[in-house]
């Protein structure tokens, strides 16, 4: 159990040289494996884009969107990708805020796995679009009362605060990877070199670092919350049974929680694993990670219950339909499979202690995850075929929607394109803070500032 | 399930992905590939005359179920792209492969089984009309013209319809169809009579309703047309002040949360306005905490 003392014996026996070379090594390794790894990723984007152009030429004919489903998978993978990012939030704000320092190894993770999402999310947007060269219209001719107008204006920002809050953190590692990978080759270099700001670690540079990362800290969570409560919006104030719902907002971020803490165990398995850093992501992580997730899940389930239970009971004309059609009709398979499988077999599980260990943990994310996605789709699907007005004279394909290839091809390179992000930055730059880790266990020589 | 029905399975799947990849490229497909009818239908004749009653009920058939993709004339310059009644490879299909492809329907067409055959075979004179000469009918020409009368409370509408005559003069035309209507934003609404066929001295009575709504002033413009099949298509279109008067200040131009930017709430403005800026404004600040960071290395 020397896993679960090191976080708590201060140094863990280590040096700082020590961490810093355990966490380095993984940069000189370009194994094999993840040359293919990179290659599949590409040659799945390759695909993808092929498919994407061919969309662009044809149109959105193409997908299996119609008159009544108007939303689909894109929209879908959309809310998945918005949620996803949530955790860089959660984490590496909210948890830093409320002093848990135990997450600190995972800011980054967290960190990169919001970039990789939110960068999706807007391609997402995009790609839903006939025409996307009219993306800029919305600055031009948007309603600002439009929450698609406000839609577009946070997951900018949030873009643009996610790369700083990568960023920041990672500023005093640069210094040391430029000083210590002296080896590497010369594009590396020049990217330490100009990205670490000439950082020295004076007492003057701490203040302003710290400074400039507990205000982003703080920033981001007003836009994080407003990104998903905006997205959730979008659907709330579209008056549809099954969207019309007042609690949409907190549902959406407590569900945007759930998926990106799942999507955080995955990542620390697979960087764990492929890295070597049973050291410092250890069994402890895991277990705290997963007590995470079964909070938030058990918030979810909350909002869940609300969320069925209020129109089940009443079970209004329309509302009654859908959720016919959801109990025990056409999505019922779906839609059970992940209010089980996702949800509820999860809490159960996760209370347990021996399946908060690394592997039943992630196979247990991995469902989480899914079940995540296909909770979306069940959100932004079904509900469009219970139009206000029924649905007649149309042919019939037009009365229900599964996915062309199409739109299976482009969203698999999107899930695919965030994964290569992570993949390429975790390249050139260490899964874990170098520096944070040797604060955290008590060793304190690189940082000049006596205290930071 | 058997292992024929898995391997079947998934040599179609296969097949599937291959043809998709393969689409990917070429798939250039044409708009409408060819549609032959079988022969015994092909065969089957046209029960129905093209006269009068056939053309008309084919008409009105015609703009429920085909013109909202096929076309006012056919075509094929509706909403969604439909097949043109004169083309080639449709003027040379019998009246009995037409009949069968109504019946069957394909693609974003649907089948037309249901509706009675007659029906269909009015349509298929109707279509027909278009590029042909209507046979057996000598079109002739007529004027409409619109009466307004006031008597109190009573508003009472007129059209009548005058046949030119080859000598210039004019003489009321009487069974003629007419359709009579008030424009409004999202078409013509129908202002019925009793009948909409002209009476012997070629006019149409139409005792005018007193609450349909008009432009800031009450002005309507009514318009009367003539539908009738014998005829050359003629219309007349007149102003007049029956109607009510539209209320300029709706409620639906107060400040709403979904108007457009004319009538934003002023809360709502500077909410996001306020909030964007703000976000904006500290990312800036962190900006510059970045650059002193710079300017301290350098140092």
């Amino acid at each position: 159990m020397s896993a679960t003392s090191t976080s708590k014996s201060k140094s863990g026996g280590k040096t700082f040289e020590q961490i810093r070379e355990d966490l380095i090594r993984p940069l000189y390794k370009n194994t094999f494996w993840n040359q293919v790894w990179i290659r599949f990723l590409i040659l799945i984007i390759v695909l993808g884009a092929l498919a994407y152009g061919h969309q662009l030429i044809k149109g959105l004919g193409l997908t299996a969107m119609r008159d009544y489903s108007s939303w689909g998978m894109y929209i879908s993978n959309f809310v998945f990708w918005v949620a996803v990012s949530l955790i860089g939030s959660l984490i590496s704000a909210i948890l830093k805020l409320l002093n848990q320092n135990w997450s600190n190894p995972l800011s980054r993770i967290s960190e990169l796995i919001a970039l990789g999402a939110i960068t999706m999310a807007g391609a997402s947007i995009v790609i839903d679009m006939g025409r996307p060269d009219r993306v800029l219209n919305i600055l031009l001719h948007g309603r600002i009362q439009s929450p698609i107008v406000w839609d577009f204006f946070v997951v900018n920002t949030y873009l643009v605060i996610s790369v700083i809050l990568l960023y920041l953190p990672l500023i005093p590692d640069i210094a040391i990877l430029r000083d210590r990978m002296t080896d590497a080759p010369k594009w590396q270099r020049k990217i330490y070199t100009t990205l670490a700001l000439g950082w020295q670690g004076t007492k003057e540079q701490w203040r302003l670092l710290k400074k400039s990362i507990k205000i982003m800290m703080i920033l981001i969570l007003p836009v994080a919350f407003s990104i998903h409560t905006v997205t959730s919006w979008l659907f709330a104030v579209t008056l549809r049974t099954g969207w019309h719902s007042t609690i949409f907002g907190p549902y959406f971020v407590a569900g945007a929680f759930v998926a990106g803490s799942a999507a955080v165990i995955i990542a620390m398995y697979v960087f764990r694993k492929r890295q070597k850093l049973q050291d410092y992501i250890t069994d402890y992580h895991f277990d705290k990670m997963n007590q995470l997730l079964v909070l938030t899940l058990l918030v979810y389930l909350y909002f869940n219950i609300n969320e069925y239970l209020v129109p089940g009971y009443t079970w209004e004309r329309l509302d009654g339909q859908h959720l016919q059609e959801l109990f025990l009709g056409h999505e019922a398979p779906l839609f059970w499979l992940t209010q089980i499988f996702g949800m509820v077999l999860p809490i159960l599980l996760l209370l347990l202690k021996p399946m908060r260990k690394p592997l039943p943990s992630l196979i247990i994310s991995l469902f989480v995850l899914i079940g995540a996605w296909i909770k979306r789709f069940i959100i932004v699907i079904p509900t469009q075929f219970h139009p206000q007005f029924p649905i007649q004279n149309v042919p019939e394909h037009f009365t229900h929607y599964i996915p062309t290839y199409t739109e299976i091809a482009v969203s698999m390179a999107t899930l695919a394109m965030a994964m290569l992000i992570i993949t390429l930055l975790v390249r050139i730059f260490p899964v874990v803070p170098i520096w944070e880790e040797a604060h955290d266990r008590g060793i304190h020589k690189i940082f000049k500032a006596e205290k930071f | 399930m058997k292992m024929k029905n898995i391997k079947s399975g998934i040599y179609k799947i296969g097949s599937l992905a291959v043809l998709f990849i393969l689409t990917s490229f070429f798939g250039m497909a044409q708009d409408f590939p060819p549609w032959p009818a079988p022969e015994d239908a092909a065969a089957v004749q046209n029960p129905i005359p093209v006269d009068k009653a056939s053309l008309e009920a084919g008409k009105a058939l015609y703009n429920i179920q085909c013109k909202a993709c096929h076309g006012e004339t056919g075509k094929g310059d509706g909403l969604i792209k439909a097949a043109s009644f004169y083309t080639e490879a449709f003027q040379s299909e019998s009246d009995g492969a037409h009949f069968w492809k109504l019946q069957q329907g394909r693609g974003q067409m649907p089948g037309f089984k249901a509706l009675p055959e007659d029906q269909l075979w009015n349509v298929i004179n109707y279509i027909r009309s278009f590029t042909k000469t209507r046979d057996g009918l000598a079109m002739k020409d007529a004027v409409v013209s619109l009466i307004f009368n006031e008597k109190g409370d009573q508003k009472e509408l007129t059209a009548k319809v005058e046949q030119l005559t080859e000598d210039g003069s004019k003489i009321p035309a009487s069974g003629i169809l007419v359709n009579v209507g008030v424009e409004k934003y999202f078409g013509i609404l129908p202002v019925m009579g009793s009948s909409n066929r002209t009476n012997e001295n070629g006019e149409i009575k139409i005792v005018f309703p007193n609450n349909i709504i008009g432009d800031e002033n009450g002005d309507l413009t009514v318009i009367a047309s003539i539908e009738d099949m014998e005829y050359n298509p003629a219309q007349t279109t007149e102003a007049i002040t029956w109607g009510l008067v539209n209320p300029k200040d709706y409620w639906t131009e107060r400040r709403a949360l979904w108007k457009n930017n004319d009538y934003i709430p002023v809360w709502l403005l500077a909410t996001f306005v306020g909030g964007a800026l703000g976000i904006w404004l500290v990312i800036m600040y962190v900006s510059l905490l970045v650059r002193k960071i710079k300017l301290e290395g350098d140092k």
